[in-house]
């Protein structure tokens, strides 16, 4: 059965539907598309739900702001690995608040997960990540100019 | 015991607000809301307590102007959540704090007397 769309649902299909750089930045997304139901759970989960983000780029860099409100910093990974960048995290619940109950659940807990596959010039080796307010930034800064290009002599017998 | 009820698309809502994520819960002295603001500056945070309701408002920027956007799943605007607070909520004690992203609001119960024998004449 497929649930009414929520807005949040509505907003992420025109994301999709205008961007011109599909295929950077969103490649993993359709796995988790099914598992992402906001508002809806009720206990934990067995599957890492999708953690929403906005991406950015500049002469510079790549950016990426990945909403992760109400954890903390050493429980979110962040990992490039064969051109594919993930942002892992777990939201703990207070031992307290489960044992008193829910009348309303719309932030979930467990663990989120998203995966974004890298243009080729980013240079993994000055990727930097920060948590701040609930957002994790992560700039991806670009190869120089002329890095990505390299002339190879042909050399004689 | 009442619930704290949440009002959902009541009449006169701005369609262009977005609807702030937040969980209600009990607590040992109240109910709790948490509410999901991620990347909103604490200045632009308000909790205001009116004619028993409970209003939360926040606004936030993109994280990219739109030259330089290439994706956007998150809320930008206005935002807003709306409670409904039952009569035992003790309004001159509800506080709030803003942590990482979330907004606590405590909304402690009014001291009610507990158990007594009533004296039969």
């Amino acid at each position: 059965m497929k649930p009414v769309k929520t807005n949040e649902d509505k907003r992420m299909d025109v994301a999709r539907r205008y961007d011109p750089f599909r295929g950077f930045f969103d490649e993993f997304e359709s796995m988790f598309e099914d598992f992402f139901r906001p508002g809806l759970v009720s206990g934990a989960r067995d599957y890492p739900a999708a953690i929403h983000a906005d991406v950015g780029e500049d002469d510079e860099k790549y950016m990426i702001s990945a909403a992760l409100p109400g954890m903390d910093e050493e429980n979110i990974k962040v990992n490039v690995e064969d051109g594919i960048l993930s942002i892992q995290a777990e939201r703990k619940e207070a031992e307290k608040e489960e044992r008193k109950g829910y009348f309303r659940r719309e932030i979930g807990y467990g663990r989120y997960e998203r995966r974004f596959r890298l243009p080729d010039n980013v240079n993994l080796d000055k990727v930097d990540a920060r948590y701040k307010n609930g957002i994790l930034d992560i700039d991806l800064p670009k190869k120089e100019k002329g890095m990505s290009r390299k002339e190879i002599k042909v050399k004689g017998a | 015991m009442s619930l704290i009820t949440l009002s959902c698309c009541h009449p006169g809502m701005r369609e262009k607000e977005v609807q702030i994520e937040a969980s209600v819960s009990r607590t040992d002295e109240g109910f709790q809301i948490r509410a999901a603001l991620p990347g909103v500056e604490k200045e632009r945070i308000s909790v205001v307590l009116e004619k028993g309701r409970l209003i939360i408002r926040a606004s936030r920027d993109p994280a990219f102007s739109p030259d330089r956007e290439i994706r956007r799943e998150l809320a930008a605007g206005e935002m807003t959540k709306e409670f409904y607070l039952p009569e035992s909520i003790d309004t001159e004690g509800v506080t709030s704090r803003y942590e990482n992203g979330v907004l606590s609001v405590a909304l402690p119960l009014r001291q009610q007397a507990g158990p007594r024998a009533v004296s039969i004449e």
